[in-house]
């Protein structure tokens, strides 16, 4: 009865038909973004990888600037030019050896030898002595005419020109052959070689043509003065597959090429940069079997079509070595210039600049070595690359940059349930340099809606170095910027953000140089304290 | 301002009313049934205190059966008004550290008691014991209402590692004596119950920590959990949902077994005062068959947000697509990886045997009898469940009329709050009724305080209705108890 009396009592109290919950506002911080920039990624957010240098670790870390183009050089059947080979002979009948023919009994031949030669005058290189040509293609023509009225039988030899198996080549005709008054013989000359003949200063490079006719008295035609027999050969189309001999002294040029080499693009303003350090390194590939020297090298600024500025460099010449064999084995020397040989640390600029390179090579130097004779393959070739390093050893006072970028903020505020937010931007900077950011939001108009902060922000703080110009510890910043509805509703109406930048490495004005290397870098992390709208 | 009405068609919504009471209300542990004997089996706290019936006799499921539901945190009034304004405030300020939700029912089979005057008393009974607790952390509430930003809650280490779900059912037959050991001066009790279990689960550990950092808000996860059961199949509740009773509605099997002792001890000091003390339920069971095992390895995982660099690498940041593609893939790479740090890992067919605790209570009070019918207790207690430990005071007022009315009021201070009891026993011939609860505010006035507890016995009693002639004082002889 007690609990019956307790339990229809407690029925008395009863909760609230209808409940009404609260709109809080809790707070959400999360993170959003966490990274790690060197200073290549650096460069490519601050310049949008305009015109810029890439930067590379070198060994033990340094980083430096690095720029490289590459030359094409001259290539071999560039270099070294064949002539055609064209000669002919024609025989003629005097009187005598008419008479002679037609006393001479029925049947029976009369034998006529000559010969006649032909030079392979080399242009390129020019005075060139060719031992060996090894034809990649080429063709061999030879026309026969004859006037004659008695039967002529004969052959021509080019003793110079050999098959694959190095049997000269060899033309025999008989008299049905000039039934007609001519014929002609072709021979396609792939795989042919020809072995000019080099037999004093004056006759060089000769290629000779042996041929013998035989001529049988036809009684019922009487030799008339004046009847003549002509052969002519051509020698044309000749590529060559490999080409041994004596070069001679001539240059080979690099190709003349111009670059532009930025250390910043023309966005930066920068004063007082010093550059302590730089290299430029002209490294030459030969695939040619001839010595040479790289002893002619300009490289100049070049601004409006006027040299502002020249490379000047006491390095010695570079001697480059043949290859080896072949062209597959192409000998690689450098060429090396710093500031300890060469101006160029002055000849550098922080800005971006036109080089103009020219560069060439003489062959065969030191002479000519009969016991290792030059020699060119057809894919012969000689290159040059050029390398400019700049290592990051600076000193900028100051280094400013503007720039205006495209920019909108589109959302729908409908998936967004939020009162407010305040994203938190955290730069720990490990680089030995300093970067003040101003970023000021504008309308379609021009007109100035927001701005990240009224001063500038230094995102790169600058931190602390050591004695050998190493940041101690990265310099941290943080920022909180809000975000409310009423800003949000601003920066709708956003479509450029200008944004200027003021940097200078640590210490400059003191004359502090500061080494940039591959362990430093800049962790940025982006933050976000979301209040969000909560309605039971 | 609150409205009490008394509307006989609300007596329908009762049933709710009382569930929103329970779980929104106060603090207790002890009532009546602990502190008298005229309960019954219920009240075999202390096995030094012998019954006043000569003997007595239970049946059934009413025959001294308790059910109570326990929530440790706020009651509805704390933070809900009359008129239905729920103050998430109020909830949070009115909450420890860590809250509970404590279910418990005991359901006797059969009992039965008989003793020799003041001298002994034998005692045996069985019954069905089920107890759930769910431990949750005012952490949780805190991050709902305030958020991991809050300039309260963030670097602070947000720990839910008292939370947890612990339950078990089990058959408890216990047989325990009491005996004077120093004529009318010193009573000593000790019991034993034999316990076989039926089916648990266990939160054998769960340590959940995060913490945001003060500068970059990065969180820092770290947990571990491991989850033991007998006779429920934890991958049919992970992976299909479904939870399997055991015994499929027969009789259940026995999973576990052991065993508990009671201990209990009652001084007269003088004529009218009394020191009691009794420990009761230490002991507990090991399970050792259908078992199953799922646990989550200690890991740490912090969450720094998207690396931008490493994640655009060879991608680029051309167009918006690629960065949306790109922050997909890295918000699906994050989800494996959260997923892999913490992946469930279980050995199916390898668990191991588990233990776990009973109900264990310590008491320690005093009695004042100023006259045969009417007494003054007090009493201190604390007890273990599932590993937690509270501790409490309570006081009682008894006024006994014979051997026929026990009437009891009693307040108890827990957790810094009163909570006020009674209970009232009554004999009529052969026949004992019994109710009480622990908090009768809790039931005048559910949605303000208080638990839900209540107990009701009938039983069957037999001699010492009415205090028997008095027998010379030295009959027996010794004048030395039960155990000379």
């Amino acid at each position: 009865m007690l609990v019956v009396m307790l339990l229809v009592f407690a029925g008395c109290e009863q909760p609230a038909e209808e409940f009404e919950g609260p709109s809080w506002t809790p707070i959400f911080a999360v993170p959003l973004v966490d990274t790690q920039f060197d200073l290549e990624d650096v460069l490519d957010v601050l310049t949008d990888s305009l015109d810029t240098v890439p930067v590379v670790a070198l060994e033990g870390g340094r980083l430096a600037f690095v720029h490289t183009e590459d030359f094409s050089g001259t290539l071999a059947d560039e270099w070294l030019m064949l002539p055609e080979v064209v000669e002919s002979a024609e025989l003629v009948l005097d009187e005598l050896l008419a008479a002679a023919i037609n006393v001479t009994p029925p049947g029976t031949a009369v034998a006529i030898s000559d010969s006649m030669s032909s030079e392979m005058t080399v242009d390129a290189p020019p005075g060139a002595l060719v031992d060996l040509i090894v034809l990649a293609e080429g063709e061999l023509t030879l026309t026969v005419n004859s006037t004659m009225g008695d039967a002529v039988d004969g052959q021509l030899t080019i003793p110079e020109l050999l098959d694959p198996a190095g049997v000269p080549w060899t033309a025999v005709w008989t008299s049905d052959m000039l039934e007609g008054g001519s014929f002609e013989v072709t021979e396609d000359l792939t795989g042919w070689s020809i072995e000019p003949q080099n037999l004093n200063v004056q006759d060089t490079n000769v290629v000779r043509a042996l041929f013998d006719v035989f001529v049988t008295n036809d009684p019922g035609h009487t030799a008339q003065e004046g009847e003549y027999l002509s052969a002519a050969f051509v020698m044309d189309g000749l590529e060559f597959e490999r080409v041994e001999g004596d070069f001679g002294s001539s240059e080979i040029y690099l190709e003349e090429g111009t670059t532009t080499v930025a250390l910043f693009d023309d966005r930066f303003t920068a004063s007082g940069v010093f550059i302590d350090e730089a290299t430029i390194t002209v490294e030459v590939t030969n695939g040619f079997g001839v010595e040479a020297v790289l002893d002619s090298v300009v490289l100049r600024a070049v601004e409006d079509g006027t040299v502002t500025n020249e490379l000047e460099t006491a390095a010695p010449s570079l001697v480059v070595p043949p290859a080896a064999g072949s062209v597959q084995s192409p000998s690689v020397t450098s060429w090396f210039m710093d500031e300890t040989n060469s101006n160029i640390t002055s000849f550098l600029s922080s800005e971006p600049q036109l080089l103009e390179l020219l560069a060439w090579v003489t062959s065969n130097p030191n002479g000519f070595d009969p016991a290792n004779p030059n020699f060119v393959d057809a894919d012969g070739f000689v290159t040059g690359e050029l390398r400019v390093e700049v290592p990051l050893a600076l000193r900028v006072e100051q280094l400013d940059f503007v720039d205006t970028l495209d920019a909108s903020l589109e959302f729908e505020e409908e998936e967004l349930e939020l009162d407010s937010a305040e994203l938190r931007l955290i730069l720990h900077n490990g680089f030995p340099f300093g970067v003040d950011v101003a970023v000021t939001f504008l309308d379609e108009f021009g007109t100035a809606l927001d701005s990240l902060s009224m001063a500038p922000l230094p995102l790169f703080t600058m931190p602390v170095l050591d004695g050998s110009g190493e940041p101690l510890e990265p310099a941290v910043f943080v920022y909180d910027l809000p975000l409310n509805w009423d800003r949000a509703d601003r920066l709708r109406a956003m479509t450029r953000a200008v944004v200027r930048v003021w940097s200078s490495t640590a210490e400059a004005q003191s004359g502090e140089t500061v080494y940039l290397n591959e362990s430093q870098s800049l962790r940025l992390e982006l933050a976000a304290k979301l209040y969000a709208r909560v309605d039971l | 301002m609150r409205v009490l009405t008394c509307k006989a068609g609300q007596i329908q919504g009762l049933l709710v009313l009382m569930l929103v009471g329970l779980c929104f209300s106060g603090k207790g542990q002890l009532g009546p049934v602990e502190m008298l004997p005229e309960w019954g089996q219920a009240g075999w706290s202390n096995p030094a205190i012998l019954h006043p019936s000569g003997g007595h006799f239970l049946i059934g499921g009413l025959s001294g059966g308790q059910f109570e539901l326990d929530h440790t945190g706020p009651a509805y009034s704390d933070f809900i008004s009359a008129d239905g304004v729920i103050d998430p405030v109020a909830f949070l300020s009115s909450m420890d550290p860590r809250e509970s939700i404590g279910f418990r029912s005991e359901t006797p089979i059969i009992s039965l008691g008989f003793r020799d005057e003041n001298r002994f008393e034998f005692r045996l009974r069985s019954r069905v014991v089920a107890e759930q607790l769910f431990d949750y952390d005012r952490d949780l509430f805190d991050l709902a209402w305030r958020g991991n930003g809050h300039p309260d809650n963030i670097g602070r280490p947000i720990s839910l590692a008292d939370m947890g779900v612990n339950s078990q059912v089990y058959f408890d037959h216990g047989v325990s004596v009491g005996a004077m050991a120093k004529e009318d001066k010193l009573w000593l009790g000790w019991g034993i119950h034999l316990l076989n279990g039926v089916a648990a689960f266990q939160t054998e550990t769960f340590d959940v920590e995060w913490t945001t950092d003060t500068l970059d808000y990065s969180w820092d996860l770290s947990g571990a959990a491991t989850f033991n059961a007998a006779g429920l199949s934890l991958d049919s509740v992970l992976e299909q949902g479904e939870i399997e009773v055991p015994g499929n509605g027969g009789i259940p099997n026995t999973l576990g077994a052991g065993v508990a002792f009671d201990f209990g001890f009652l001084w007269r000091l003088g004529s009218w005062v009394e020191l009691d003390g009794s420990v009761e339920g230490r002991g507990g069971m090991r399970w050792l068959e259908s078992l199953s095992s799922k646990r989550v390895d200690p890991a740490n995982f912090v969450l720094q947000g998207i690396d931008l660099v490493g994640e655009f690498d060879g991608v680029g940041v051309g167009s918006s697509d690629s960065i949306s593609q790109t922050v997909e893939d890295w918000a699906e790479a994050l989800t494996d990886s959260l997923t892999d740090t913490f992946s469930v890992q279980s050995d199916p067919g390898l668990s191991g045997a588990f233990d776990t605790r009973i109900r264990e209570t310590w008491r320690l009070g005093m009695r004042f009898k100023p006259s045969k019918s009417f007494e003054i207790s007090v009493m201190a207690y604390r007890q273990f469940r599932f590993g937690r430990t509270t501790e409490g005071g309570l006081f009682g007022v008894t006024y006994r009329l014979g051997g026929v009315l026990t009437a009891h009021l009693q307040g108890q201070y827990h957790s810094n709050r009163w909570m006020w009891g009674s209970g009232l026993s009554l004999r009529g011939g052969p026949v004992r009724l019994s109710v009480s609860a622990r908090n009768v505010p809790g039931l005048l006035l559910p949605l303000d305080a208080g638990h839900w507890q209540g107990q009701v016995g009938v039983s069957f009693d037999v001699g010492y209705a009415q205090k028997k002639k008095k027998r010379r004082k030295n009959d027996l002889g010794t004048g030395k108890g039960m155990w000379h």
